[in-house]
Order: C-alpha cells, then sequence, then structure tokens
C-alpha cells in the first residue's frame, strides 16, 4: 500500500453507522486508518488507460468539474470538491436507516437469545410468547414438512404468512435484518474479518460464481421431499443456529457459568458453603448442565460457515442459503427498489465493492454491458445507498410501474423504473435436473421404506431408540423434524438427545429418548409444545397417560439383583408414576436359606436344610407401563440397567389438541386449552387402568377398602 | 507493510492481555484443584443425653383433629423444643414428602405434624430451617400433593430436593464405623472407599441441628422405613446402596449421621406396598418423639400390624444394635405413653 498516493483522501474512521461511507462523525483522535486506499488500489490499474474526463452529476444536479490528472477514482476532483463529498457523501436519510437496521438485527438477535434461553421446561417465565417465533418465522420449514409428511402445523402459519407477505414487499428483509444467523454471521465479520475496514472482498469477479448453489440445493432437496428425505433441514437457517445453540453453545455457558458459582461459592476450597453460612442460596443462578451427543458434527457446520466469510461477506447468505434461495424467488416481485439515475453514476463502484452481497454488476466505466442489480441477491442493508457518494441510488418503495401502467395510473413509459435486474441463471434443463437428482437422493438415502415390518411405515425401525411422547409415525416423522434441537433444549432432564445412526442417514439428529441419561418426565409436555414443524405433535399429559406408549420397560432376569442373587431392591417399583412395576414373590433353590450356611448344608439327620429361599422380584404389567424409564434411570445396576425400555407395544396414534392459526404469534391460555375434552376422552380407560392396579403387596392383605380410595390422578387438576 | 504495524502491540498492552488472561485462567482453574478430603457435619449437636425423668421416647395419642398438637406434646415430654435447638441454629428437618401422595395415603408425614414442628423450631429462635428430601418422583408436584408446601407457608422454613450433585459434599462414612461389633466379631463395612462414594447435602453439614421426621411405613426391601431408613432421602449416592446390600449401608449411615432429634410420625401407617403405597393404611394417631433411632424403629414395630413386623425381622435394626448404635430391645427404655 506504500504506491497509494498522499493526496488521495484517506477517509477517517466514522463509526456512525458502521458502514465506513467516510462521513467523519465521530472520529476518534488517532483512528486515522486508509480505508479507501483498499478501492483505489483496485482501481488504479483498471483506471490508468481510459483518458476519459467524466462530465458528473452531484446529487443536486450541478455539474462537477473534472481534474486533469486521473489517478483514482477521486482525483479528477479537486480538494475542495472532495472534502465536500466527504462530508456529504450521499444519503442522511440512508445513514439513519442504516442505523436502524443495525438496531433491529441486533434487537432481534437479543430477542432470539432471550427466547432461546426461556426455552425451558418451566413455563412460569413464558408469558404466552411463542418460544420458537423465529422457527416459526422460517416458512420453508412448514412448507418442506407438508410437502413431505402431509402434515400441516396450523400455528406455524402466521410467522410464516408475515415473513412472506414482508418478502412480497420489500425482497430479503429477513435475511438482512431479522434472521439471527445473519446477524451472527454480520458479528462474526465484523469481529473477525472486517475488524475496522470498509470491506474485505479484494476480487469482484467471484461475487456470481457461486450464486446458483443455493437455488440448486433448494430444487434439490424439494426433489428429495417426495421420498420424505428431508436434506434442506442441515442449510435451513434459523434450524442451524438454533442446533447449534442447543448443542455449541449453551453447554459451555452453562459449565462456564456454574463454574465460578462454584468458585464464589468456595466450594472447591475447604468443602463446605461460604455463601451459604453468609446467607446467601446460590443454588437458583444455576443453569442446566445439559450434554449432547454428536454436538462435534453442528459446531463444524457452524465453524466452517463463518470461515467461509473470510473469503466472501456473507458467503452463507449469498451462496448456500436454501431458505434465502426461496426468499431470493419471491423477491423477484417485490416493492421496494432500487432506482439508480446512472447518469449521475461517477463509476466510483463503491457501491459494487461495498455490497454485502454482491449485487450490482457492470458498474466498471468500459463495462460492455449495462449496470445491473440484482434484487434477488438484496438484502436492503441500505449500504449501497449510504456510501454512494453522488447520491444516484435510491431505495424506494413505489407501485410498480408496471401495474401503475396498467391501471392507467401515469401515463406510458413516465413511471420511474427500477434498477436493470441480472437474472437468475437457472435454465429449465438446470432445475429440472436438480429436481430429478433429489429424487434419486430421496430413493437412495430413505431409510422408512415402505416394506418395513410389512405393511405401513409406521414402526419403528430400531427397538432400543424411543422416540418422543407425541411424535407422529416414523416416516412422516424422519420427514417432518427439521432438526432444530428445540425439544432437546427444552428437555427438563436432557433425556432427549440427538440421534447418530440408528434411523439410518435419514434419521440423523433427530431426537430420541434415552432414559439412562434422563426418564420422561411425568407431567411435562414440554416437547410437544415447543416443536416448530409439529413432528413432535402437541400432546396433554393425559394422552401420554393414557395413550401415547412410547415402548414397554422389560427386566433382564439375568442382571437384576432381585433376580439373580435375591437381594432386597424395588427401586422400579418405588419410582414407577403408574404402578406398572410389580414385585411378586418366587421361590429360587439356587439361594441358600441361611447366608452363613453352606447351600448344600445338611442337619443332623442327613436331610438339605439350607436349599431355597422366597426372593422378591420386578415384573412389568403391559397395560400400565407407558414406556417413560423412569425404572430404567433409577435402576442401581449400570452401565447396563436390569429394567430397559424398549420400543416394543409403541403407540403414535391420538387426537392432538387443535390449534389456531395464530397461536405462532402468541399461545395466549395454551395449558388450559388444549386439555379441553381431554377428560372425557379418556374417563373410560382411567377407569379401566385403575381396575388393574395391584394395590396389595405381595406378602398379602385385602386392601379393597384402599382400592377403592386409590386415585390415579392425586393432583386433582382436570 | 503498514497494516503491521498495527498488530504489533506495545509490551504494555501485551502485559495488560496476559496478565487479565492469566488471572481469569487461574480463578477458573481453582475448580481443578477441589479438595481431596472430606466434609464432615460436625456442626450438628449431638442428641442430649437424657436426663433422669425425661422419658427415652414420648409416645403421645391423639386424633385427627389434634395432630399438631400431640407433636408438642410428645417433644415436650421429652424436655422441650429448647433441649435441642438452641438460639441462632442452622436447622435442617428431613421429613418424608418425596412422595406424590396425599397425605390420606400415608406415604408421606401428614402436614399439620410438619407444620407444628416448624412453628416450635422457628420460635426456639433457629436462624435457618430448611426441609430436605430427596424426592423420586417430581418434587414440584410431590412436595405440593403432599402438603408440605402448604404446611411451610408463612413460616421462615424453606422446601429443599437436592436433585444435582453440586448440592452436595464428598463425605467419608467409614470413619465412623467400628471394625468390630460390640461382641467382638469382626465387621467389615460396606462403606469402604473404593466401594461407595457418598455425598450428603451441603445444608446438611452447614447445619447445627439435625431432625428426622419419618412417617411410619412398610418397606418392600427394608421390610421397615421409620427414622433409620429416612436418612437415605438426604445422601446422593442411593443406586450403590442397593447393590451393596440395603441393611448394612443403612446402619452404617446411621453411625455417621447423628440426629439431634427425632420425631415420629405413627398418626396413619401404611401397611402394604411401601414407601409408595397405594396400599392399605391403619391410622394408630400417635406421634413419638426421641433420640435412638434404634429404639425407635423397633418400637414402631408394633404399629405395622397387618405384616406383624417384630424387630428381629429387620436386618438393619440387628446390624445397627450390634454396632452400638442403639438399643434394638425397647423393655430396658423409660418409655412413656399419653
Amino acid at each position: 500500500m506504500a504506491d497509494i498516493p498522499q493526496e488521495f483522501p484517506t477517509s477517517r474512521s466514522c463509526g456512525g453507522c458502521g458502514t465506513g461511507c467516510g462521513c467523519g462523525s465521530r472520529i476518534k483522535a488517532g483512528e486515522q486508518r486508509v480505508r479507501l486506499a483498499d478501492i483505489a488500489a483496485v482501481r488504479k490499474n483498471s483506471r490508468k488507460d481510459s483518458g476519459l474526463s467524466p462530465v458528473v452529476m452531484n446529487a443536486s444536479g450541478t455539474t462537477i468539474a473534472t481534474s486533469e490528472v486521473g489517478d483514482g477514482p477521486y482525483a479528477r476532483f479537486t480538494s475542495e470538491q472532495k472534502r465536500k463529498m466527504r462530508e456529504q457523501p450521499g444519503n442522511r436519510a440512508a445513514h439513519n436507516i442504516v442505523k436502524i437496521r443495525r438496531t433491529v438485527q441486533v434487537a432481534t438477535f437479543i430477542l432470539f437469545c432471550v427466547l432461546f434461553f426461556m426455552t425451558t421446561a418451566t413455563r412460569e417465565n413464558s408469558y404466552g410468547i411463542n418460544k420458537n417465533l423465529f422457527m416459526l418465522m422460517d416458512f420453508l420449514n412448514t412448507l418442506k414438512n407438508g410437502i413431505a409428511s402431509h402434515h400441516f402445523a396450523i400455528y406455524a402459519i402466521g410467522p410464516g404468512l408475515f415473513i412472506l407477505l414482508l418478502t412480497l414487499w420489500g425482497g430479503r428483509i429477513f435475511c438482512g435484518w431479522i434472521c439471527p444467523l445473519g446477524t451472527a454471521i454480520d458479528i462474526s465479520d465484523r469481529l473477525l474479518y472486517r475488524k475496522g475496514r470498509l470491506f474485505y472482498t479484494k476480487k469482484r469477479s467471484d461475487t456470481r460464481r457461486f450464486r446458483n448453489w443455493k437455488y440448486i440445493y433448494l430444487l434439490l432437496g424439494l426433489g428429495a421431499l417426495t421420498y420424505g428425505v428431508d436434506i434442506l433441514t442441515f442449510g435451513d437457517p434459523i434450524s442451524l443456529i438454533t442446533r447449534t445453540f442447543t448443542f455449541c453453545i449453551f453447554p459451555p455457558i452453562s459449565y462456564v457459568w456454574n463454574g465460578f458459582l462454584n468458585v464464589a461459592d468456595s466450594h472447591y476450597i475447604h468443602g463446605g458453603s461460604l455463601l451459604y453460612n453468609l446467607g446467601y442460596n446460590i443454588d437458583n443462578l444455576r443453569l442446566p448442565t445439559d450434554h449432547y451427543y454428536n454436538g462435534l458434527g453442528v459446531l463444524l457446520i457452524f465453524v466452517g460457515l463463518i470461515g467461509l466469510s473470510g473469503y466472501q461477506e456473507r458467503f452463507w447468505c449469498r451462496n448456500l442459503c436454501p431458505y434465502g434461495g426461496l426468499l431470493a424467488l419471491i423477491s423477484r416481485v417485490s416493492w421496494l427498489r432500487h432506482y439508480i439515475k446512472m447518469d449521475g453514476c461517477i463509476h466510483c463502484k463503491k457501491c459494487e465493492f461495498q455490497s454485502r452481497m454482491g449485487c450490482y454488476d457492470n458498474l466498471d466505466k468500459n463495462a460492455k454491458q449495462e449496470a445491473m442489480h440484482s434484487i434477488s441477491e438484496c438484502i436492503q442493508c441500505f449500504r449501497c445507498e449510504t456510501v454512494c457518494p453522488t447520491d444516484v441510488i435510491q431505495i424506494q418503495a413505489r407501485v410498480p410501474a408496471g401495474i401503475k401502467e396498467a391501471l392507467h395510473l401515469a401515463p406510458s413509459g413516465s413511471a420511474p423504473r427500477p434498477e436493470p435486474q441480472t437474472e437468475i441463471d437457472l435454465g429449465k434443463r438446470r432445475v429440472v435436473t436438480a429436481l430429478g437428482a433429489g429424487v434419486l437422493w430421496g430413493t437412495v438415502t430413505q431409510s422408512a421404506p415402505s416394506a418395513y415390518q410389512g405393511s405401513i411405515r409406521r414402526y419403528n425401525k430400531n427397538n432400543t431408540a424411543m422416540r418422543p411422547p407425541g411424535a407422529l409415525p416414523e416416516s412422516e416423522f424422519l420427514a417432518a423434524c427439521t432438526r432444530c434441537a428445540e425439544c432437546m433444549k427444552v428437555c427438563p432432564t436432557n433425556a432427549l438427545q440427538p440421534a447418530t445412526f440408528e434411523f439410518g442417514l435419514q434419521g440423523i439428529w433427530t431426537p430420541i429418548l434415552v432414559p439412562s441419561i434422563g426418564p420422561c418426565a411425568e407431567k411435562c409436555t414440554s416437547c410437544g409444545d415447543v416443536c416448530p414443524t409439529g413432528a413432535i405433535r402437541p400432546f396433554t399429559w393425559q394422552d401420554k397417560r393414557y395413550k401415547l406408549k412410547m415402548g414397554l420397560a422389560s427386566v433382564d432376569h439375568s442382571i437384576c439383583v432381585a433376580w439373580n442373587g435375591g437381594r432386597d431392591c424395588i427401586v422400579c417399583a418405588e419410582v414407577c408414576p403408574y404402578s406398572a412395576v410389580v414385585f411378586r414373590d418366587t421361590f429360587d433353590d439356587t439361594l441358600p436359606k441361611d447366608p452363613t450356611l453352606p447351600i448344600d448344608h445338611v442337619d443332623a439327620t442327613g436331610k438339605e436344610d439350607n436349599r431355597g429361599r422366597k426372593k422378591r422380584v420386578p415384573t412389568v404389567d403391559e397395560r400400565l407401563c407407558t414406556g417413560c424409564g423412569l425404572c430404567e434411570y433409577h435402576c442401581p445396576v449400570m452401565p447396563t440397567h436390569a429394567i430397559v425400555v424398549y420400543t416394543y407395544q409403541e403407540d403414535r396414534n391420538f387426537k392432538q389438541p387443535s390449534e389456531k392459526w395464530d397461536d405462532g404469534f402468541w399461545r395466549g391460555n395454551w395449558d388450559a386449552r388444549k386439555d379441553v375434552g381431554k377428560n372425557a376422552e379418556y374417563a373410560a380407560t382411567k377407569e379401566e387402568l385403575a381396575k388393574h392396579i395391584a394395590l396389595d403387596g405381595p406378602s398379602g392383605g385385602s386392601g379393597s377398602a384402599a382400592g377403592a380410595a386409590y386415585n390415579p390422578d392425586p393432583t386433582g387438576a382436570q | 507493510m503498514a497494516d503491521d504495524s498495527k498488530r504489533v502491540k506495545s509490551r504494555r498492552q501485551f502485559l495488560e492481555v496476559a496478565g487479565g488472561a492469566a488471572a481469569l485462567g487461574g480463578l477458573y482453574g481453582l475448580t481443578f484443584f477441589q479438595s481431596e478430603g472430606f466434609a464432615s457435619p460436625k456442626n450438628i449437636r449431638p442428641a442430649p443425653t437424657p436426663q433422669p425423668g425425661t422419658p427415652d421416647i414420648a409416645v403421645v395419642e391423639g386424633n385427627p383433629s389434634t395432630y399438631g398438637d400431640i407433636t408438642e406434646q410428645a417433644v415436650n415430654a421429652i424436655g422441650g423444643i429448647s433441649r435441642f435447638v438452641k438460639k441462632g441454629d442452622k436447622v435442617v428437618i428431613t421429613p418424608n414428602i418425596g412422595w406424590m401422595r396425599t397425605p390420606d395415603q400415608a406415604a408421606t408425614t401428614h402436614p399439620a405434624v410438619i407444620r407444628k414442628l416448624v412453628q416450635m423450631v422457628q420460635s426456639a429462635g433457629a436462624s435457618r430451617i430448611t426441609l430436605i428430601d430427596y424426592a423420586l418422583d417430581d418434587w414440584k408436584l410431590a412436595f405440593q400433593i403432599c402438603g408440605a408446601r402448604d404446611a411451610v407457608k408463612g413460616t421462615m422454613a424453606s422446601l429443599l430436593s437436592p436433585d444435582h450433585p453440586t448440592m452436595y459434599r464428598k463425605v467419608s462414612i467409614q470413619s465412623k464405623v467400628p471394625n468390630k461389633t460390640v461382641d467382638g466379631a469382626e465387621y467389615d463395612p460396606r462403606h469402604h472407599y473404593d466401594r461407595i462414594e457418598q455425598m450428603l447435602p451441603r445444608d446438611i453439614i452447614e447445619a447445627d441441628c439435625f431432625i428426622v421426621n419419618p412417617v411410619v411405613k412398610d418397606h418392600e426391601a427394608a421390610v421397615i422405613t421409620i427414622a433409620m431408613k429416612k436418612l437415605m432421602g438426604c445422601i446422593w449416592n442411593r443406586k450403590d446402596y442397593h447393590r451393596y446390600g440395603l441393611h448394612p449401608c443403612i446402619a452404617e449411615l446411621n453411625m455417621y449421621l447423628r440426629p439431634t432429634l427425632i420425631v415420629t410420625d405413627a398418626t396413619r401407617a401404611l401397611q402394604t406396598r411401601g414407601p409408595k403405597g397405594p396400599g392399605i393404611v391403619t391410622t394408630p394417631n400417635k406421634v413419638l418423639a426421641g433420640t435412638d433411632p434404634v429404639a425407635m424403629d423397633s418400637y414402631c414395630c408394633q404399629f405395622l400390624t397387618v405384616n406383624g413386623v417384630t424387630p428381629d425381622q429387620v436386618p438393619h435394626l440387628v446390624i445397627a444394635d450390634s454396632l452400638g448404635r442403639g438399643k434394638i430391645d425397647t423393655s430396658g427404655l423409660n418409655i412413656k405413653e399419653m
């Protein structure tokens, strides 16, 4: 950079709006940095031989005198003109819009984080706000879920519709202003790559190279959806960031936070508790320490897409994001457009270099083709309007000229036309090829084949990996689950874990219930309430209690300490909330009656008197067991538990609580509303099950009086 | 290059950053130097020796409307609450409140007994009262259904189900378990360091007074669950007890953790399918107070009428008696029945 001419206007650190426009507000002393130098260095060679002395217009339409020496884009202007242009580098209103945009981005990101941290099973703090609001804004989820699983999540429609209308009006505002993944990328850009500079694209040519990948990915995914294989979920932005937060951001935060609490409590120093003795209780400040399998793959994807931003700003959003691709297709008809007065352009190419998504083409003075802007790539970041020194770019929401003229609201040809568009390079052949390849991918990777277990695709493929309660039938569940991991975040016992290959390639990162980590808590319905796609349908605790079987517990006689060895252990019966584990007496002739004597001890008459005694052993009543896994979790035989839940007899059919279309915004009174009618529905089942609950211990007693008093629902709620 | 000059930090900047990082890292690194030693509930006041004239066990009979009153009478009969709780004490009470069962199902301590006991402790000048039971059921629902949440309403007591290992401190049970019984026979403690690692709640480690408030129940594994078995409601590692034999472990735990006062709720007794029920319930309508858990359990066996349990049939009573924790034979004790 040593060859930069010193008279070149070195712009100063602005810090006002962050676009680095050089407007000079709030300059810190000693913070001068060469910023426009980057432009100059690139521009220098291309302009050397032009030999033109352009007559250009500034914003107010007055002619600007050009200087003789051509060295850099500004060298044609006098120093006085340059100073004025620096001070008033474009549209003041655009500066303010950029500030608003950044505020909105930060605010929505904070809202996302707050909603994420509020996604816990304790309902006290939810205030009826739907905690997966951002997931529901992602209507690609709703769409692909509906196509693949034939199950539409009614309540997901509201926020999705809002984003659809917003996109029809203003293009990809969602990407630039709302998307938490986009904001995360912007923040990391600012911290890691951009630092004080305006931009870091050294070459202009690379911006268009990979644009089509997102459309190809979208079409591939749509093709694969015909066979219920969902590959879009790996790139779906909100699923991706939620998954990353659950697996990779939240666990370290909780570990570090709890570690500092332990230090503050002097827990590790003298074994006692300093703060407890001082009268403080810090246990409420602790965060849940959750563990998840398979965090590494998720982390690598996230780190990779942050790393790609070092190559192009927002590489992910430009080239790979399937939801961005969908919004890009929709935004072709949007109203918020860039109106560019090309006759005032001085070809400084600031907009072309600084456009966050590389939207501008052919702005070179010598370009053979017409200068173009691509609205399908634009995320309405307003940076180009801000940095334009001559204010020829104006972003305005107008009724499209064609509509105006068709309705005779304006004479033909008089309405201002937006910029010429770069067409999406996506011909019929590519579309068909991509869709076909997607279908091929679907056929070869689906893991819930229709012939599995006889006739229908309803059965779980794996007999030990349980699905959460309320899960759709297996093939539909695999298609509908978007792997956002909200159910795993919300699970109060950390029981829901991402699957590895239990369900084949198709089932990676889908939730499975692992009772040895945590049981399915008795009255918890959080995973059904939080699922954004309805893959886990909302259910009530009555559904879980009386209808939805996740599996069936089974006792392994060879390792159970009661069966094998005759020790006194009744933990599984103690913990079972449904009284499904029943202990009975059995006689075991391999156990010594008196443990101090050998088993073949003979008495004075020569008769064996020590062989065999009574033992008390667990059995499972299959009518009462729901497969919640509490018995497996508490079983003292470790690491393989003696009572294990298998997916036998699992039941995934139930009448789910009705939803409203606007539940996505505000699920008011949801807990009471979803319980309506459930009592009547299950009254007969409840009565039937109460008959089977054994009230007497194995050691007898009539006990019929106590049996009449037994109430399987002691809370009395509902 | 001009840019390079920006990347070079001055020495002062470097020291600032490095010093800050080292301080943070060092502070957090303290977590890896946790003490190898064991905590111990050394502040818990031992049970006062019975004075001449006061009974070892006081038994008061009442009726369902006077459960609170008979609790106070029973404690007064053995010397009054001020003998056990001093002013400024941090008191831990461990009642049976860990089951989602209503009071009439007899799996939990009666709320009236809990409330009166908490009020007595509070009026004796306790600085903090914590009710601990490590619930197997969902603790929020359990505390609500068994009536404990309402029982402590308006008092200074707080309910706690210590369900996370960070709320516990490692203790050495085997340090208080003798190798020989009182008869001189060899005894092999189950709590060997590499066999069972045990932890007690931080609240008990820091407590000055420890009160056990059990309910009389049948237990399908441990035969009975009264004052001795109740201590399993406030330890972390319960799985190993089931694996290595319940009865010796209960007896050894009682050798280590010695309550200041025992108030047993025998107003109702769960006779079958204990400890959770539902099972047959009888109503002896009695509240007992004492300090010797073995004698207390031994005496309370008479309330379990349906199965007809005798103290000799309960192995953990026999082991605790042989280790010298208490007297299984209650015939020689001064028992006052009112």
